[in-house]
């Protein structure tokens, strides 16, 4: 219902440029600081017969990469698609199945994406292609809404099972009853294979890795074919996630619209009361959230209908009714109809939604990244989006929502004032380099791994042939024996893909590593030993531990362990399960917690019991708490070290990273002012063995650092540090913390998963060092990838702080971080740059 | 002969009423209850024991003032010596013991404590024992002369592994369940439990701790008294509807009357049919072996002739190497014999079924469409499926053939334990490793006449009037995947 707004049917007079929406904008500021204009792009189209001469497609051209995609399917190979939104992706596996099953009748297939919400689009999809078709090709969702009276039906009858990795992980101990399928299944297709990094990609690794052993089983080697958005190692990636070699299509040839990318910086905030927290300061002024609700109601009521994309639930509900208050203080006086979309929506809410985005009974949308993965919306005209999302790949994604086919369309950058955002605002060309972030994806994790291992012994007896599945990669062996003064060559890049087999299976873990021996029996000993397995592997190694293994599996966690989250007395909250960590650091007794827009305060940590919990009670403060903590990093087991020359070293390897949650302070909402505390906190240290970088650099560092600050621009002294120590300090600290928030400008990984600390000198370097560690017990391979991509991390980190605009001592768009365990001190931008600086030029130097 | 210690936490104690626990060691007559943890020593303390104190009760970790002097506490029963120390010295006493003649050395003598821990540290995917070092310190094993198997009630009953030379058993308590171990002269330990929800009147299918609440204030104690309510009384208890009453009071009769209670017999086989009735035997839960499948093929039934030959058939593999043999075997005889009868076994569609399934088209493919077309039949599964009540303490072949008044040979063994025998014939192949077939192919039978007891039971019973419809009993966590309860 776009009411009385102009209806603006032609597209000439709709604000989708820069220029438009500073004219036609009501009150606009100069928020406009930059624009990139993408003409528009035909199509490359091939006749389907040339690939697909005995199917009746139902549509005049393929594209090209369509194209080359099913050829290289006919051939037998593998594929991984890297292309952008509504390129056709789909089309891809669904024909090439329709082609493979006019070969081979009876063949299936398993369809895999990471959402119910997209199986469900994509089963409607599939199906209408293949009645297009006139093929009698039946494709089912199966999962875990699918009622109990018709799983067998479609286990037994389904020629397309459309599933998520969740669902095979406990589908799989019961492959007996999956014969039909699992006997004739020629293709697996993983979707979406860009979203599996970090720990659930390990997760899903592993899955397909038990699945494929499944299938081989019964005698099926599938092909298999993983698309992607745009990532930077497409094929590594998909390897990595399978174990198979892979051949890549990536050049996307469907046609596109012109773009205007538009980049929005908000005003800044009134100042507010300042206080004594720059973090909340900051925050006091004008949201993204803000900002983007007005650009919603505008685009709305001019007739360009919008999807918006917010960070979190709370903020599409809130954006959302903000949308329609600013359309009523709008001068064209319209009304806006707009609705908020999550994955907290039934699935009912979701589908309205989805429907009225496609009818154009709805002007905007805002939403989650929940629509960013590839639910058809229909025709979209502009895409907001309040903050950066992360990852130039999900960046891209977003903004390929709006403008579908060759329609025009407008993209808006909003800004927030974190330090990534401030970058790209910067340097808007960072986004159109042609490497976009590499996707991480770390099999190393031994507990990830472990736990994996039972569940493929439960699912059929382990034998000397599962090395094949199992002796993967992970376990990286010392570099050497912990003497820090040796020294590697600084040929083996561990990012590289070395020479792979162009066929066949890579006798390894994707990555061209040597398959690692030794790793699975190590695994089976230990569960051996711990009464888990019984029998060897010369005959079989069973599973004897208490009944389904896999349902420990926790697709976001490494360990089984975690603290349920309970609200005292009646009702319920949504609050996923959390690590102890987490536990401990946000949900101590007396923290308070904000959830989708309510106030909690945590009452109970309780450990004692077999189900361990916290308990929140409702509460409405003005206060916020921040948790302080002491951390250390020992037992070094380095893996890989880098002599950089001149007491410089760059190292790689497996800490033990202790941390205590000692203390927290309560703190008033907007000024930031200290309200209460520090109040010491009764939990126990947490230790974590995981992987974790260092830059260890020469103490005389400092005194070269320091002599480039004027006197007056250092910390005050802080005893026992004075204040050129204190200062220098900040500066490794501001390091640790700057190179934490911009990883995500080289590599797609998220930040809330790593951690750091800093020192005036480590025992196990003998010299200032900085760390950063993965925040996941087992390692994740992020602080790893870090290393792997150190040079680039660290000049991008450099660029950003040295451009930011604030004073020495940072600000949230430079150097502060809300994790931070020591309140964001001490913290120096420029020895920050003087100390990066000087690591740059000997990363260089090599 | 055995001993039996059954093992209790302070978790079971806060968490089952009295009568459970009564209830409990009626199941198992236990010799001795052991107490796994300090705080269940002090909940049994504070209570006088309670419904504990008609049994020995074991605490191998009791407050310091008590542990550390004099020697370590030991019991003589089921033909075995049972030492619980309760702290090092203690521990060191062993020898002492053996010394006086208090332990026979002829015997094996089993050692209970809380001095030795398993860990894993799966980032090192490594397991370690904790405390051997100093356990081994004082026990001086070599100094004694008998053999000895040490049960560390810290580790899961299931647990059994040898740590250089120590045979360590686990004596603990699986969660939701109770355990029992029997722990036998020669060195053998069978363990046996019991969910929780199969005590006191939460045994009932349908009725959970809430509707036993409730059953309890109403004055029902025992599954009698609720056999005894009828439907109409339980649906007046809050929370059950018509449905759940049916189910409560078929099951509740079934368990009173010790029959079974069947409500229809959609799905049963065509009584003109006569199954062959089937148990396997395997090396473990998700078998590499299956060495032994055992079918008895009546002649008779209710006095008529039927179309089997009255034998029992073990189809035996006793060489490690043949693998598939005993599975060939069957189906070879299966296809040429029997073929379109039905075959019947217990637990059969999560077990024995898709077991010979799995070996059949791996070791004999060509075989394999004879066991795909041949109709199959599980009593557990189809009673849980809706169509009937079984009596019984627990869904156990044994325990419900037993109800049913079937007086079978107490082997004394569980599945879980043959399987561990027949792994131990693969990797030793010895004349002392070797099984004694005869008695495990004899146990077979037995198992097999006791399931067509129950299967002659579900098919003589009337179906009861009432119409439960589907949906299965409460107690569907299934059998699958329970060591200690596979056949
Ligand atoms: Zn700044
Ligand atoms: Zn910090």
């Amino acid at each position: 219902m776009t009411g009385d707004a102009p209806t603006g049917t032609d597209v000439g007079s709709r604000p989708l440029t820069a220029d438009e929406l500073e004219r036609t904008l009501p009150g606009y500021e100069g928020q406009v600081v930059d624009r990139i204009e993408q003409p528009a792009k035909p199509g490359l189209t091939v006749d389907p017969a040339t690939v697909l001469p005995d199917l009746d497609v139902p549509f005049d051209g393929l594209y090209e990469h369509q194209a080359e995609a099913i050829a290289a399917l006919q051939d037998g190979a593998n594929v991984a698609v890297s292309t952008a939104t509504a390129s056709g992706k789909t089309y891809i596996y669904g024909l090439y199945f329709a082609w493979l099953q006019r070969r081979r009748p009876g063949a299936t297939a398993l369809f895999t994406y990471p959402t119910k919400a997209l199986s469900g689009d994509q089963v409607t999809e599939l199906n209408d292609l293949y009645d297009d078709l006139g093929l009698d090709v039946l494709v089912e969702k199966y999962d875990g809404d699918t009622p109990a009276d018709r799983k067998r039906a479609i286990r037994d009858r389904a020629d397309v099972v459309v599933t998520n990795f969740a669902g095979l992980n406990v589908y799989l101990p019961h492959h007996h009853r999956w014969r039909s399928t699992f006997a004739d299944c020629e293709l697996v297709v993983v979707d979406e294979a860009h979203a599996y990094t970090g720990v659930q990609g390990m997760h899903v690794a592993w899955i397909l890795r038990r699945l494929l052993r499944v299938l081989d089983r019964y005698g099926s080697d599938p092909q298999l074919v993983c698309s992607s958005a745009t990532v930077g190692n497409p094929v590594e990636h998909a390897e990595r996630l399978t174990g198979r070699p892979f051949a890549l299509v990536d050049e996307d040839t469907s046609p596109r619209g012109a773009r205007e990318i538009v980049f929005w910086d908000p005003p800044a905030g009134d100042g507010g009361s300042g206080g004594d927290d720059p973090l909340a300061a900051a925050e006091a002024g004008r949201s993204a959230n803000a900002e983007a609700a007005d650009l919603l109601a505008h685009l709305g009521l001019s007739g360009v209908r919008t999807l918006t994309f917010v960070r979190s639930r709370q903020g599409a509900e809130v954006t959302a009714k903000q949308a329609e208050r600013a359309a009523g203080r709008h001068p064209t006086d319209g009304y806006l109809s707009v609705r908020p979309y999550h994955a907290g929506h039934g699935k009912e809410t979701r589908r309205g939604t989805e429907h009225g985005l496609k009818s154009g009974t709805l002007d905007g949308v805002v939403t989650t990244n929940a629509l960013e993965l590839g639910i058809d919306v229909g025709s979209v005209d502009a895409a907001v989006l309040a903050g950066y999302p992360g990852s130039r790949q999900s960046f891209w994604q977003q903004l390929g929502r709006a403008g579908r086919g060759t329609d025009d369309a407008l993209g808006v950058l909003v800004a927030r004032s974190d330090a990534i955002d401030q970058y790209v605002l910067d340097d808007p060309g960072y986004l159109l380099e042609d490497d976009v972030e590499d996707a991480v994806l770390d099999l190393s994790n031994n507990v990830v791994y472990a736990q994996h291992v039972l569940c493929g012994a439960n699912e059929m007896p382990l034998t000397d042939d599962d090395r094949e599945w199992f002796d993967v990669n992970g376990a990286h062996r010392p570099a050497d024996d912990g003497n820090e003064e040796w020294s590697s060559d600084r040929s083996g890049d561990p990012q590289s893909v070395q020479d792979r087999p162009a066929q066949g299976r890579l006798p390894s873990d994707g990555r061209g590593n040597p398959p690692d021996e030794g790793r699975l029996d190590a695994a089976v000993g230990m569960w051996k030993d711990a009464g888990k397995l019984v029998g060897d592997l010369d005959r079989g190694v069973q599973y004897a531990g208490p009944p389904r293994p896999e349902a420990d599996v926790d697709m976001y966690a490494t360990t089984g362990e975690r603290f349920e989250v309970r609200l005292r007395g009646d009702g319920e909250i949504d609050i996923a399960d959390l690590a102890r960590g987490r536990a401990y650091r946000d949900f101590h007794p007396g923290a308070l917690v904000l959830h989708d827009g309510v106030q909690y305060e945590a009452v109970a940590l309780r450990e004692d019991t077999p189900n361990p919990y916290v308990e929140l009670q409702r509460v409405s403060t003005n206060e916020y708490t921040r948790t302080q903590h002491t951390k250390e990093v020992t037992d070094l087991d380095r893996r890989e070290v880098v002599d950089l020359g001149g007491g410089y070293r760059l190292g790689w390897g497996m800490g033990t990273v202790n941390v205590h949650y000692d203390a927290y302070t309560r703190h008033e909402i907007g000024s930031g002012d200290l309200v209460g505390g520090p109040r010491p906190l009764e939990v126990p240290p947490v230790d974590l063995r995981t992987g974790v970088t260092w830059v260890r650099t020469p103490p005389e560092l400092g005194e070269r650092v320091l002599d480039g600050i004027p006197g007056e621009d250092l910390l005050a002294a802080d005893a026992p540090l004075g204040e050129r120590e204190y200062t220098f300090l900040g500066g490794l600290h501001g390091a640790e913390h700057a190179m934490i928030k911009l990883a995500p400008l080289e590599l797609h990984l998220s930040k809330s998963d790593l951690g750091g600390l800093s020192t005036l000198s480590h025992p196990a370097t003998g010299g200032p060092t900085w760390f950063v560690h993965d925040a996941v017990d087992g390692g994740v391979g992020f602080a790893r990838s870090i290393f792997g991509h150190a040079s680039a991390v660290a000049r991008r980190t450099r660029e950003r702080v040295a451009a930011c605009d604030c004073g020495v001592q940072g600000c949230p768009s430079c150097l502060m971080d809300h994790q931070c365990g020591n309140r964001n001190e001490p913290l120096h931008a420029p020895a920050t740059v003087g100390i990066l600086d000087a690591v740059l030029d000997r990363l260089d130097d090599g | 002969m055995s001993a039996r210690l059954t093992a209790l936490s302070a978790a079971h104690l806060d968490r089952l009423a009295p009568r459970q626990v009564a209830d409990c060691l009626a199941y198992f007559d236990p010799d001795a209850v052991v107490l796994t943890d300090a705080a269940a020593g002090e909940a049994t303390r504070a209570t006088q024991a309670g419904p504990l104190a008609d049994v020995e009760v074991l605490a191998p970790n009791p407050p310091p003032y008590l542990a550390n002097r004099g020697l370590p506490r030991v019991i003589d029963a089921g033909g075995v010596d049972v030492v619980v120390p309760a702290s090092h010295d203690q521990l060191a006493g062993v020898a002492v013991l053996e010394h006086e003649g208090t332990v026979d050395p002829a015997t094996e003598t089993y050692v209970v404590s809380d001095l030795l821990e398993v860990a894993v540290e799966p980032t090192e995917l490594a397991a370690r024992l904790d405390g051997r070092e100093a356990y081994l310190d004082a026990l001086d094993p070599g100094a004694l002369d008998g053999s000895y198997t040490h049960v560390a009630v810290t580790a899961p009953p299931s647990y059994r592994r040898r740590w250089d030379g120590m045979r360590v058993v686990g004596g603990g308590t699986p969660e939701s369940e109770v355990a029992t171990l029997s722990l036998s002269p020669d060195g053998t330990v069978c363990t046996r439990s019991i969910r929780e929800t199969r005590l006191g009147l939460r045994a009932i299918a349908g009725v959970g701790a809430t509707t036993a609440a409730r059953l309890r204030e109403r004055g029902a104690s025992e599954p009698d008294d609720v056999a005894a309510m009828g439907v109409p009384d339980l649906r007046a208890v809050d929370g059950v509807g018509r449905g759940r009453a049916e189910e409560i009071a078929d099951h509740a009769t079934a368990i009173a009357e010790g029959r079974v209670v069947v409500s229809d017999h959609e799905g049963f086989p065509d009584p003109d049919a006569e199954p062959i009735f089937l148990d396997v035997e395997t090396d473990g839960l998700t078998p590499t072996a299956v060495w032994l499948v055992g079918v008895l093929d009546r002649s008779r039934r209710d006095g008529q002739a039927t179309a089997g030959d009255g034998r029992f058939r073990p189809f035996l593999q006793r060489d490690p190497d043949a693998d598939g043999f005993a599975v060939e075997s069957f189906l070879s005889w299966y296809a040429e014999h029997a073929a379109g009868r039905p075959v019947v076994a217990y637990n059969g569609r999560e077990f024995d079924f898709p077991v010979i399934e799995r070996h059949a088209a791996e070791h004999c493919p060509e075989l394999l469409d004879h066991w795909t077309t041949a109709p199959t039949f599980d009593p557990l599964a189809w009673a849980r499926d809706g169509h009937a009540a079984l009596p019984g303490r627990t869904n156990g072949l044994s325990d419900v053939a037993a109800a049913l008044g079937w007086d079978g040979d107490d082997t004394g063994l569980t599945g879980a334990a043959v399987a561990r025998r027949y792994r131990r014939w693969c990797r030793e192949r010895t004349a002392e490793a070797e099984l004694d077939w005869d008695r495990h192919v004899e146990y077979c039978e037995d198992d097999a006449r006791a399931l067509a007891r129950v299967y002659d039971a579900l098919a003589r019973a009337d179906p009861t009037a009432h119409d439960r419809g589907t949906g299965g009993g409460s107690d569907a966590g299934s059998m699958q995947g329970r060591l200690t309860d596979f056949s």
